[in-house]
């Protein structure tokens, strides 16, 4: 098993750092200068140049490739030119907001969408069943966007429980702060709800047909008792995955979502980071995201291994 | 009294019936063989008495088990289940839950049977010890143990709760040919020392007859035939009966042959590896040796069989002479060109040919008979497109099958038809050598002797050289003039067939024949 | 001659999900295409004066902040929207399917790096896809199919891989490669016309997913540029009045999920229709 685990930190370890060639080398080759873009149109030759020297842009690629990588070991992920601080102080001030949310849209969508497929399977055929996946079919195609629309709409606007927008910090207030993530999360994990119900249904109800299922029926235990001591553990295995990619989405989703709830989060710091052509501060974010991702499959893989004996066997025959 | 008492079960899917008004019992002790062809509906009527029909299946009829009927409940159902009547599946690969641990799965089939008592791991290895299998095995998963060994393990879950009824649906037709036998001796030794009665559904009608007193014959979902074996065996009343056992001992004409001349095809020294995946960057495994070492001819004109084990290496010999797969070490002659593989020369490609074992698969669905039939034929450069259809024609024709059957797609054809045309594609060509991978394993019992007896004629008509692979003696007997014994790569023996089936050296070849259950009734006559 | 034998055809239409989906589908395509040719009112005309208007015979579904006619506007963003998400399909299809299956096909460290290549791309979301490339490039339609294409390359790799995989061992590619067949002869004659299925179902449910991805790439000014427009532009535009007139961030938004819903149902349908286990049953019957 620490094997196994190992091999994948490696992979994983080697996925991060193409992914950082790829980030920086798509970067590098953008076109415009940052410094005259910093200076702008009217600056001299002389000034621009000074500027470049003083980011560190006249250095080759390759060396500045690895000052980036190397600076991130450290915590120094550089200097944004446009805010003028930390890249990495900015990134860390924003994960206050991005991590919780996505934390609690994982729970969510884990807590609504398991339970659900699970019930739709069992009762498969019946009218429950049906209702649940139409409800499910209709959650995979809302945009979470526009459902973060419609819940401000009525939570915000109309009902005035929640707030439609906007973030209290943490140290000020822990409950306002819960309180203006509560529909952003929701927002987010609805869509991912309704696919977790889909998978989970499906594969508990291939697992219901199974082999081995109809053995443990043989052995004395009744249809439902049978699922439940071997069926949902078989059938956790495609979910397994399904999860580890939703984490993706997830991450992915908070981009969008922070913009429909003005939450102060990564994503914003991204797109406000594009619109300023803040190269250090994008590629350093996108970094983030990524590493997010892969690390949650690298997490997805060894909960795989663990969950199944056929992984982390020695012998595979 | 009888212990099972089945009264007109008619079981139907949308309104087809698979089981037709089937009525039988079973004693108490008796051992009761179901025989009959994939499709027969046996498989149902064993479900059907475990509860265990699919949901869409609808039953009709009495099932009476020790003088009450069968409760419809689940939950009732599911008490009786394991502790009365327990059943042994066809899928060793699948049925058990690929999560847990061999030992686990059975001391929960314990557990639920009531039989627990005292220490659990003392009663689990006691179990796997009666059913051949070490206590260690109780350790490991599903996946780590080999067909055989799962087998017993199914076998270990069903003995576990002391059941009066053991069902068995072909319990061994997922094996090779030494575990078969194995496992069917065991059923037989543990059948008699509990006095346990058993439903043993199978198609090779000798493992019935080895192991059963009573034989039900079932076809298309009806009874063709039941009563006590020695009257069924020898004295068979229905067409259908004479017709498994006139197949289950095919004895084929002798005709006139080509003369067995010089060498067609030599082997030397041919071995191959395959890389194994590695578990992880830091355990590689040692490649798997497939074929050690392997030096033989083949003499234009005769029939070569060979034998061996599952995973002796003889597909991989064969892949390599035709040209789908490529040796590590050594070399092929054939026609004195030298070749090790997927090398061999264009040119003669169309010499050698395939016919593969699984007529289902080896046809595309979505091209037609015919398509497939000539696919060959592009190895034909510059001959002319007339000779071409007659070509199409004459082989179809030569298997015994209508021209106008070829713009028809497979899934229209029978096994034992595709098997045909799986033959005429292979000699379409007109090649010298063909390669014949477990021809008729694949194909119902009841065409198995029509397709060899073809198969003995086109290489009289054609002066054909055949290599025959296959883990069946019998049609060995009757096939081939030379027998070559594979085991783990390497061939340890070669004789003719009587030489070596009647005074076998090796051991691995005692085994072999001591495996092959005994014939069966007397010569029907047709 | 006809390529599937007569039983499989009548089922095929028999699927009532399949039906409704493939039908409704067709409609909102038909609607999009249609107004390539014509649409109740031009909607580059501005008209602030007839801003906001309720549903009227004039306006079926009202008018806009800028006074444009919404039909107009629907009917031109669904336009938009199924071409983003059908060039990214196109974009993915076309370079996956033949890397999953020179993947099969060759194996070895050629699979290995094509499985690299793949779990790579699987790391990065469309979205960061999308970000990376208009930093670099800007923002624009045809920067968002680019992005959603990337993404969509190694799914379609992955079912082609599989597929594939599975065929491989068949008997009758075996037979072809006797027959002197080479590899990308197999693969078109008897690998894809086999997975054809697979790939088209695929597509059919990364259609569905594209117009979502073009939707919120295009609600965070990624995708889609004024004056063009689409059903996701028009609910970035609706958030700022959506206090004042929710229908404009309704319709569209109900336009995508009617819209997603069909597709998903079409694929679905499509798939239960492929399933192996319906198959083999149908395969039996056929041969009885």
């Amino acid at each position: 098993m620490i094997r196994f685990a190992l091999t994948k930190f490696l992979g994983l370890a080697a996925t991060l750092l193409v992914a950082a060639a790829i980030t920086f080398a798509a970067l590098d080759i953008l076109p415009g200068d940052p410094a005259r873009f910093i200076l702008g149109i009217n600056a001299t030759p002389d000034a621009v140049a000074a500027l470049r020297e003083q980011l560190g842009l006249d250095a080759p690629a390759l060396q500045r490739f690895f000052g980036w990588i190397g600076g991130m070991f450290v915590g120094d992920f550089g200097l944004s030119y446009t805010q003028g601080q930390p890249v990495g102080q900015l990134i860390a001030g924003r994960l206050g907001v991005t991590i919780p949310l996505t934390v609690i849209a994982m729970i969510l969508s884990a807590g609504i969408g398991l339970p659900i497929g699970i019930l739709a399977a069992r009762r498969r055929g019946s009218f429950a069943d049906a209702g649940l996946m139409v409800l499910a079919q209709l959650g995979v195609a809302i945009p979470n966007f526009w459902f973060g629309m419609l819940l401000v709409l009525l939570f915000s606007v109309t009902l005035r429980w929640l707030p439609p927008g906007g973030f209290v910090p943490w140290g000020e207030n822990p409950f306002a702060a819960f309180a203006s993530l509560i529909l952003p999360s929701i927002a987010l994990a609805l869509p991912q709800a309704a696919i977790l119900a889909r998978v989970m249904r499906t594969a508990l109800v291939d697992v219901q047909g199974s082999d081995y299922i109809r053995t443990a029926r043989a052995k004395g235990l009744t249809l439902s008792e049978a699922v439940w001591k071997h069926g949902v553990r078989n059938a956790m295995l495609p979910v397994l995955t399904i999860l580890g990619l939703q984490f993706a989405y997830l991450v992915a989703g908070t981009v969008i979502v922070e913009n429909v709830f003005y939450l102060p989060g990564l994503g914003r710091l991204i797109f406000d980071a594009i619109s300023a052509r803040d190269l250090i501060l994008v590629r350093s974010s996108v970094i983030i995201l990524v590493l997010a991702v892969i690390g949650t499959m690298f997490l997805t893989d060894l909960a795989y291994a663990w969950v199944d004996p056929r992984l982390r066997s020695r012998k595979a025959e | 009294m009888a212990l099972l008492k089945v009264d007109e079960l008619t079981v139907r899917f949308g309104g087809t019936p698979v089981l037709d008004a089937v009525s039988f019992e079973i004693g108490k002790g008796q051992r009761f063989g179901v025989i009959g062809e994939s499709g027969s509906g046996k498989t149902m009527s064993a479900l059907a008495i475990m509860g265990l029909l699919p949901e869409d299946a609808e039953l009709s009829g009495t099932l009476i088990f020790d003088r009450e009927p069968l409760p419809a409940d689940e939950e009732a159902r599911a008490k009786l289940r394991g502790k009365r009547i327990a059943m042994v599946f066809q899928e060793p690969m699948t049925s058990l839950n690929p999560l847990e641990k061999a030992g686990a799965q059975v001391a929960e089939a314990m557990h639920l049977a009531g039989q627990a008592q005292g220490d659990p791991r003392a009663d689990v290895e006691r179990l796997f010890v009666e059913v051949g299998l070490e206590p260690g095995h109780a350790a490991r998963y599903p996946h780590e143990l080999s067909g055989g060994q799962r087998q017993r393990v199914m076998i270990a879950m069903a003995l576990a709760g002391k059941p009066d009824l053991l069902i068995c649906d072909e319990p061994t037709s997922a094996l090779d040919l030494i575990t078969q036998r194995k496992v069917i001796d065991l059923i037989d030794r543990i059948c008699s020392d509990r006095g346990m009665a058993l439903m043993f559904i199978s198609h090779d009608l000798k493992a019935v007859a080895a192991l059963c007193t009573k034989i039900m014959v079932v076809r298309r979902g009806k009874v063709v035939e039941m009563g006590d074996k020695l009257d069924v065996l020898g004295h068979p009343k229905h067409d259908y009966t004479k017709l498994l056992l006139a197949a289950g001992r095919h004895r084929a004409r002798t005709l006139m042959r080509a003369p067995i001349s010089g060498d067609m095809l030599v082997a030397r020294d041919l071995t191959k590896r395959f890389r194994q995946p590695d578990v992880s960057i830091f355990e590689p495994r040692p490649p798997l040796t497939a074929l050690d070492g392997v030096n033989f001819t083949i003499r234009s004109g005769e029939s070569l069989a060979l034998v061996g084990p599952s995973g002796s290496g003889k597909s991989t010999l064969a892949r390599i002479i035709v040209g789908l797969d490529r040796a590590t070490k050594g070399e092929l002659e054939f026609d004195h060109q030298v070749y090790h593989g997927t090398d061999l020369p264009r040119t003669l490609r169309r010499d050698i040919s395939l016919v593969f074992q699984d007529p289902f698969g080896s046809f595309n669905p979505r091209l037609t008979i015919g398509e497939s039939v000539a696919e060959p034929l592009r190895l034909e450069q510059g001959a002319e497109f007339d000779e071409l259809g007659r070509r199409i024609v004459e082989v179809v024709q030569a298997v015994g099958l209508s021209p106008d059957m070829l713009n028809r797609f497979p899934h229209e054809f029978s096994g034992g038809q595709r098997q045909r045309f799986a033959i005429a594609r292979a000699l379409i060509t007109r090649p010298r050598l063909v390669v014949l991978d477990e021809p008729v394993s694949a194909l119902d019992v009841s065409v198995r002797g029509e397709v060899l007896v073809l198969l003995n004629r086109l290489r009289a008509d054609y002066g054909l050289t055949f290599l025959v692979i296959s883990h069946d003696l019998d049609m060995v007997r009757i096939v081939a003039d030379r027998v070559m014994v594979m085991d783990k790569g390497r061939i340890i023996e070669t004789g003719t067939p009587a030489q070596l089936l009647d005074k076998p050296q090796e051991p691995l070849t005692k085994e072999l024949i001591a495996a092959s259950l005994p014939d069966v009734g007397i010569v029907p006559v047709l | 001659m006809t390529d599937l034998p007569a039983p499989e055809k009548r089922v095929w239409l028999r699927h009532p999900s399949l039906r409704i989906g493939a039908v409704a589908s067709l409609v909102f395509l038909l609607v999009g295409f249609v107004s390539i040719a014509w649409v109740p009112y031009p909607i580059e005309v501005i008209n602030v004066g007839a801003a906001m208007q309720d549903p009227s015979p004039a306006h079926w579904l009202g008018t806009d902040h800028l006074g444009r006619d919404m039909l107009s506007m629907i009917m031109k963003g669904t336009l938009t929207s199924f071409v983003v998400a059908a060039i990214a399909v196109a974009i993915g299809a076309l370079i996956g399917v033949p890397l999953g299956l020179a993947a099969a096909a060759w194996g070895g460290p050629a699979e290995w790096f094509i499985l690299r290549v793949n779990d790579f791309l699987f790391a990065f979301p469309a979205l960061i896809i999308a970000i990376l490339i208009t930093t670099i490039f800007g923002p624009s339609a045809i920067n968002a199919m680019i992005a959603v294409g990337i993404f969509n390359i190694p799914v379609f790799a992955r079912v082609a891989r599989g597929g594939a995989l599975s065929l491989k061992t068949l008997d009758y590619v075996g037979a072809a490669r006797l027959a002197g067949m080479g590899p990308i002869e197999i693969a078109r004659r008897h690998i894809l016309p086999n997975i054809a299925s697979l790939i088209i179902v695929q597509a059919t449910i990364q259609l569905a997913l594209g117009i979502l991805a073009e939707a919120s790439l295009s609600y965070v000014g990624l995708g889609t540029q004024p004056p063009a427009t689409s059903l996701g532009l028009m609910l970035k535009d609706a958030q700022t009045y959506a206090l004042l007139k929710p229908s404009l961030a309704l319709i569209p938004g109900i336009t995508i999920i009617l819209i997603v819903v069909a597709l998903n149902l079409a694929g679905d349908g499509l798939r239960d229709q492929l399933d192996p286990k319906l198959r083999r049953l149908g395969g039996a019957r056929g041969a009885a």
